[in-house]
């Protein structure tokens, strides 16, 4: 190990560190748009900095900024995840409500919200949705949803277009109902 | 743009670039008056969806998740690597020497109240200095290897107690030096419970010089070829008559800690680093959000050295038993002239921990 080793780990781990604090939340509301369960989703958030860890020395940036290569083992965990247990594709998604609601009133429109937007997202394919979840709830840029998905920025611009314009449908179906 | 693509998908990107950083679907349609009408269902529709699916998440949820990643950080951190961080103020041995002497002199005469009142004192105040100094001159004053093993304990407590006041004081450089401060400490009581001849590659062999905030060598930390009645030596127990065929390095009872003085020794450790784990984390809940990483790590860091030592401690202990029970191998020279071996060594009596 060069002399430059200990430093570059220092600031790998310093750098995954402080994508915790700044990404932690991102990395659940992604996982949980995708496995719908928050219990779930919160340990596969948890997962994803333990298994980032394990994997730290492998990790160079040629490309591919670190809070995009968390995402990517967020994806694969979730890959994983829904492989291993296919019946839960289709779980509701609005057990994340749980926590944020402040009043009743509040909690009941929430609810109701969120309800709505889970039904219409249940219905996108599965790229759709993890197209959206990347760019609307990660915050990835589409360059950044490209590199984690294998596929162009041009290709996700196009199929995040596809998934808004299936998702108002959905939406504006769902409040008409 | 890639040949061929949508101009409108790039426009819907960047708009939806926009919201992400807090601006408001009207002020993205102000920009392309001409898409207005086709983007903003979609953007109301991406909006929805991130508004519905962007709770507060529960709290204590994420210090679950920053545990498990501190722990994560911890197994992976490496065996001890070489110091590279210093207090500037204790760099020097010359400097040292001077402050111990100066210290001696305060201790002695009307500055005993400065001591006294550095007891508490972090790094980030003046008197600070002081109170390191009274440490090693602690250490310098330790008679035998279990005294010393015990003010090093106490000093690892005292640096544990130093990271959490650093950490609530968001003093991301003070928490890695003291870490690397505690390592010295620990290292020293590893030295202390083993032999000098087992020292692990990378560690200070005993009895090689302190690089830094520590004591002058004192007896249990000079080497075994160090000159008799050097000064280190003084308030050295009678030595006890070891084998000829001894190692030049092998310790004498009275240089380490008597192994089964080593189990006490090692759950005040264990138990010292439980109780300031609660308060090392109660802090970083408090900790500057910015300074938290390089703290967190800095804390796994520590924390992973010091399960290391103690397994190290525990380990140098039982091999230093299994030599001393072993006794000296047969050879002719411990032979007495009538052919019977010669004694063996007097049997070390566990004498009590000091408090």
């Amino acid at each position: 190990m060069g002399t430059g080793a200990p430093e570059a780990r220092r600031r790998k781990e310093e750098a995954l560190a402080g994508l915790f604090e700044t990404h932690y939340e991102r990395i659940v509301r992604y996982v949980a748009a995708r496995v719908g369960r928050s219990g779930e989703a919160e340990d596969l958030a948890s997962q994803v900095f333990v298994r980032a860890v394990e994997a730290l020395d492998s990790y160079e940036e040629r490309g591919l900024p670190m809070q995009a290569w968390l995402f990517r083992i967020a994806h694969n965990l979730v890959v994983d995840f829904l492989r291993r247990g296919a019946h839960r594709q289709t779980a509701p998604i609005d057990e994340l409500l749980v926590a944020g609601a402040g009043g009743p009133e509040e909690t009941v429109a929430l609810h109701l919200q969120v309800e709505t937007v889970a039904a219409a997202m249940e219905q996108l394919t599965p790229a759709q949705r993890d197209v959206l979840a990347l760019r609307a709830l990660g915050g990835l840029t589409s360059e950044q949803a490209g590199k984690v998905l294998g596929k162009s920025a041009g290709a996700v611009r196009e199929m995040q277009s596809n998934a808004l314009k299936s998702l108002r449908r959905l939406l504006e179906g769902g409040e008409k109902r | 743009m890639r040949p061929g693509e949508d101009e409108f998908d790039r426009i819907l990107d960047d708009c939806l670039d926009r919201l992400l950083r807090g601006e408001s679907v009207e002020s993205c349609l102000g920009g392309y008056p001409r898409q207005a009408l086709e983007l903003e269902p979609l953007l109301r529709a991406a909006f929805q969806m991130q508004r519905a699916l962007s709770p507060p998440l529960p709290l204590g949820q994420k210090a679950g998740a920053r545990l498990r990643l501190a722990q994560a950080l911890r197994e992976r951190a490496q065996r001890p690597r070489r110091r590279w961080l210093a207090w500037p103020h204790l760099a020097s041995r010359w400097a040292l020497a001077a402050s111990v002497a100066l210290v001696f002199v305060l201790v002695a005469g009307a500055g005993a109240g400065t001591v006294a009142a550095s007891a508490n004192t972090a790094p980030d105040q003046p008197l600070y200095g002081v109170k390191r100094t009274a440490e090693s001159v602690r250490i310098f004053f330790s008679v035998g290897a279990e005294s010393k093993a015990n003010t090093y304990a106490r000093q690892v407590d005292q640096r544990l107690g130093e990271m959490a006041r650093m950490v609530e004081a968001g003093r991301p450089r003070e928490v890695e030096l003291l870490g690397e401060d505690l390592r010295g400490h620990l290292e020293r009581i590893q030295e202390l419970a083993g032999a000098p001849g087992l020292a692990r590659p990378g560690l200070r062999k005993a009895g090689a010089p302190e690089q830094r905030g520590t004591a002058p060598l004192g007896p249990a930390m000079r080497p075994a070829d160090s000159a008799p009645g050097a000064p280190g030596q003084r308030g050295t127990a009678p030595a006890v008559i070891q084998p000829s065929t001894a190692t030049p390095q092998a310790p004498t009872p009275q240089e380490r800690v008597l192994p089964d003085r080593v189990a006490a020794l090692t759950a005040m450790l264990e138990r010292n680093v439980e109780q300031r784990r609660s308060q090392l984390l109660a802090a970083l809940e408090t900790a500057p959000p910015e300074a938290r990483p390089r703290i967190l790590r800095a804390i796994a860091l520590t924390e992973e050295r010091h399960r290391q030592a103690l397994e190290e401690i525990k380990r140098r202990a039982s091999e230093a038993e299994r030599e001393r029970r072993k006794g000296p191998p047969p050879d002719s020279d411990l032979l007495d002239p009538g052919g019977q071996p010669a004694p063996k060594p007097p049997v070390e009596r566990p004498r009590p921990l000091r408090p």
